[in-house]
């Protein structure tokens, strides 16, 4: 653990993504203690510049944009921690087992994930909410659908690399149960791949939960997310630029900061996985 | 069972096999999806302003009277016979509606997908043959920040910048009555938008891979024979550091359609994204239903298009030597 | 020999940047190439046999660091020329044929491009259909059945001998006045070996330069060669013309590689023998003589100081001091 953390650290883009992502997660967990009410409507002070007392001004009703956008982060990486969770274990699970079970059972998952795979995901997310109807609880479970067939798809072929190892055979031969090689042996040797996925998708997560509560689907007014705090900042982008700059530039430094942090600790772990630049 | 030989045709057919199979997959999963819903389908469907003629018809379509497995089969059929009903809203054929902005999603994916392509390579073939030089850092430093940047904030920002504070260009709609000219100057910033992004993408890709082919014995070869360092890189690599490139290009063209929505809604621009949008706020399901799948048909050709194109630059894919575009991403 | 050598190399040493430090590669080769003769270059892999050749070009790899000696091509110095004029004997006075014919013709070209991109760099100012029939004409003469056909084909399409014998064109079609094989034949089966060595034989006549035939195997070089080179571990150790040195090994290392190829024991049945020992680690700087550890006439100097070269027979020169 020590190591990959130093080996994080030895990379300079690594250390900057790192410091960038804990200072995010840092200000999403205490935002309610760093900054006052994000929803505190102040009609006199509408589309206020930054100032000492709204260090990043004030929206068209007068809320505090500062902590509204701190309260963005903390919806941000709530849906991203869901997402991930969600897709994790479930890609974990299917995709083990489609690597160890039977061809029966193969097949059919790997139609599953082909198919998911093959929608523009933004897409599928859409036309989900079109049945489903807006809201974050259908945003984290249309996100996690559309992400799980990569979790799916490491957590198989790593499993079918590990198969025919010499120590599972051994465990076999032993009369080890089915249900004891996959979890003392194949889900602790196929973590570290499943990490580095999670990690990358992030970024991914981020950008499509704000693009959905942009379009007004994801996140419902009042709660604070990026995404609508990008969409009020478009409507009366002709008052004021300010909440859409700060709130763009968030969303970008986040992307950015789990970018660089995700491929930092995929190199730290598995540089096998560096499928592009 | 005869064995194929591997070769062009096998290919080619391997290819469209793999995405009628896309198409097969999407059509079945736009059925699975009327299926999760709760109460009466016809009537959550149609949304809130459909009569109750149009309630009863809905339901007829989607024979709703019927088993499961007829309905999908009766779904196929209207789906491939592009007989998506009738808009509650306008009674337009659905079909029509969505041939009517066609045109306008294609030229803004395409015309995006062109200039990433057409900043990207170069820009990576420099960053490539000047390594860890100043402008390579410099363009490492911004593909990554372009990378990160959603393409709807940068929409934003661009009509920020050129419609609010610099008042250059008239960018919101297409221009539609105002002839060729004013239609391409509204398709900049969108166009724009979207490409920035992907322009940090393709020098990336093309760079890393790029800088791998100039090591390879090959390469040493033509340095060998005296040939032009410009033919060498720009002739005798290219042609091989593009192959990843080339397969970004079905994966980029599928996700644009998708970033177009943002685009489209940003800009107020007609188009599928439009179309999807209004659709999914007005609540009228079949609508979306007919954008959804077209773009997916549109994803699923760019995809064969792709696969096609890369055939044609790597001779070795033709013969079946080496795996597809799809197995390089 | 009163003329000029048409390729001589003095004190050459080739540094590489490794992760385990810097990794002398050649030092301080000295050779002389006579003009149409054909030279053969002998050595364990490792030795630096391809290194020498690449210096030669100007193609050392980007982590080759401090090249220094003097390598002298008809009278001009190839190491401090610009890249520009090095370009231009590149494909016009020099040609080289590399070892593994599988990757170094580029795959998504086809032998006809290979060919006539050859042609055009040459700059002999003629035409595409000018350039498409020598480039038959010479695929012919290589021995490739069918070359009109042959030139529409792509690398992956042809065996392993005729992508040689496609390189052996390309290296012909631009008459150099020296050739450098390296190893061409080590990634081919014995009966494609056989007959490219064969085709390289009989392509003398065609070349009127000289050929620097790089390989690990003495038995080869003796088949084709006028002179032979023995190099180890970056190091040239002995040179003479290929009869005398066969007749009478002067170094014990060149002595040990012929009794390893020909092998015969006492009772005339082969024996695969090899010489004990490992190859001295390029990174160690050791003083002394660079075979010592594996020499069975070493003698105490032999570990303290390097032999210096030295002619021991009209022609014949040795770096050894019990030769």
């Amino acid at each position: 653990m020590s190591t990959i953390f130093g080996h994080i650290w030895r990379s300079s883009t690594g250390k900057f993504g790192l410091i960038l992502a804990v200072a995010i997660i840092g200000s999403a967990v205490f935002a309610p203690w760093l900054t006052g009410d994000p929803n505190r409507i102040d009609v006199l002070n509408r589309f206020a510049g930054p100032s000492w007392q709204h260090w990043m001004g004030t929206d068209h009703l007068g809320r505090d944009l500062f902590s509204r956008i701190l309260h963005g982060a903390r919806i941000a990486m709530e849906v991203a921690a869901a997402v991930t969770a969600i897709a994790l274990s479930l890609g974990t699970v299917l995709g083990v087992a489609a690597g160890y079970g039977p061809r029966q059972v193969e097949r059919p998952i790997l139609i599953l994930f082909d198919i998911l795979y093959s929608f523009p995901n933004l897409i599928f997310a859409l036309a989900l909410v079109a049945i489903l109807g807006p809201g974050l609880e259908n945003v984290v479970i249309i996100v996690a659908m559309t992400v799980m067939p990569h979790f799916g798809r490491i957590a198989r072929a790593q499993v079918l690399r590990l198969k025919h190892a010499p120590f599972l055979e051994a465990e076999r031969v032993l009369g080890a149960s089915t249900a004891r090689i996959v979890f003392r042996h194949v889900i602790p040797n196929i973590a570290g791949p499943l990490i580095v996925v999670a990690g990358m998708e992030v970024p991914a997560v981020i950008t499509i939960e704000a693009g959905l509560s942009f379009l007004g689907l994801g996140a419902r007014p009042p709660l604070a997310s990026w995404g609508t705090l990008l969409h009020d900042g478009y409507t009366y982008l002709s008052q004021s630029a300010w909440p859409v700059f700060f709130a763009g530039m968030m969303l970008t430094t986040a992307t950015l900061a789990f970018t660089l942090f995700g491929e930092a600790l995929r190199d730290a772990i598995d540089p096998r996985l560096r499928t592009d630049p | 069972m005869t064995r194929v030989e591997p070769g062009p045709w096998r290919y080619f057919a391997s290819r469209v096999v793999t995405a009628a199979f896309i198409v097969v997959g999407a059509i079945t999963l736009l059925f699975v999806l009327t299926q999760l819903v709760r109460g009466n389908p016809a009537e959550v469907l149609l949304g809130p302003r459909a009569t109750a003629e149009a309630v009863a018809e809905f339901a007829r379509r989607m024979g709703l009277d019927l088993p499961v497995h007829e309905r999908l089969l009766r779904f196929f059929g209207q789906v491939i016979r592009g007989d998506f009903g009738v808009d509650i809203i306008s009674g337009r054929p659905i079909l029509d509606m969505v041939l009517e902005v066609l045109p306008f999603t294609l030229a803004l994916t395409f015309s995006a997908i062109g200039l990433a392509f057409l900043i990207g390579v170069p820009l990576g073939c420099f960053a490539a043959t000047h390594p860890n030089g100043v402008g390579d850092r410099i363009a490492a430093v911004l593909s990554v920040g372009l990378i990160s940047m959603p393409s709807f904030v940068v929409s934003i920002y661009l009509l920020l910048v050129f419609s609010i504070w610099l008042q250059w260009l008239p960018v919101l709609g297409t221009g539609g009555s105002g002839g060729i000219l004013d239609q391409l100057t509204r398709l900049v910033l969108p166009t724009s938008a979207l490409a920035i992004g992907w322009i940090g993408y393709v020098a990336r890709l093309t760079r890393s891979s790029m800088v791998e082919t100039l090591a390879e014995p090959y390469i040493r070869t033509s340095r060998a024979y005296g040939l032009p360092e410009s033919k060498i890189i720009y002739k005798y690599a290219l042609k091989n550091a593009c192959l990843p490139t080339l397969a970004v290009l079905g994966l980029g063209t599928g996700r644009l359609f998708g970033e177009a929505v943002f685009a489209e809604v940003i800009f107020a621009r007609p188009g599928l994204g439009t179309l999807i949008y209004t659709g999914i706020s007005t609540r009228n399901y079949p609508v979306v239903q007919a954008g959804v799948f077209a773009i997916v048909l549109l994803y699923a050709m760019a995809n064969l298009a792709t696969d096609m194109a890369y055939a044609w630059v790597d001779p070795r894919i033709r013969a079946g030597l080496r795996g597809t575009a799809a197995e390089r991403r | 020999m009163s003329e000029l050598p048409l390729l001589s190399i003095r004190g050459l040493s080739v540094d590489f940047a490794t992760s385990r430090g810097r990794a002398h590669v050649l030092r301080g080769v000295d050779l002389d190439i006579a003009r149409g003769r054909i030279v053969g270059l002998v050595g364990e892999s490792g030795s630096g046999k391809s290194t020498l050749a690449l210096a030669i070009l100007g193609l050392l790899p980007p982590n080759a660091g401090s090249v220094q000696g003097a390598i002298r091509f008809d009278d001009v110095d190839l190491l401090n020329l610009s890249a520009e004029s090095l370009r231009s004997l590149r494909g016009r006075r020099i040609a080289m044929i590399f070892q593994d014919p599988m990757t170094a013709l580029n795959p998504v070209f086809t032998v006809g491009t290979h060919l006539r991109d050859v042609l055009d760099a040459k700059g002999s100012g003629e035409d595409a259909s000018v350039f498409n029939k020598r480039a038959i004409e010479m695929l012919a003469k290589v021995g490739i059945p069918d070359p009109e056909q042959r030139l529409k084909a792509y690398p992956h399409e042809l065996s392993g001998g005729m992508r040689q014998r496609v390189m052996i064109a390309m290296a012909l079609l631009t008459t150099p006045d020296l050739l450098i094989a390296d190893e061409p034949t080590t990634a081919l089966d014995v009966t494609i070996e056989a007959q490219i060595v064969a085709l390289i034989h009989e392509m003398r006549a065609h070349v009127r330069g000289s050929i620097l035939f790089i390989s690990h195997s003495l038995g080869l070089v003796s088949e084709l060669c006028d002179d032979v080179v023995v190099m180890y571990a970056g190091v040239v150790v002995e040179q003479a013309p290929s009869a005398d040195l066969f007749a009478n090994p002067r170094h014990p290392y060149t002595r040990a590689l012929i009794d390893c190829e020909i092998g015969l024991d006492d009772d005339g049945g082969q024996k695969l023998r090899s010489i004990p020992g490992e190859v001295l680690d390029p990174v160690v700087v050791a003083p002394g003589c660079t075979f010592a550890a594996r020499c069975s006439l070493a003698e105490p100097r032999c570990h303290e100081q390097a032999p210096q070269f030295r002619s021991v027979a009209p022609n014949h020169g040795v770096a050894c001091f019990r030769a």
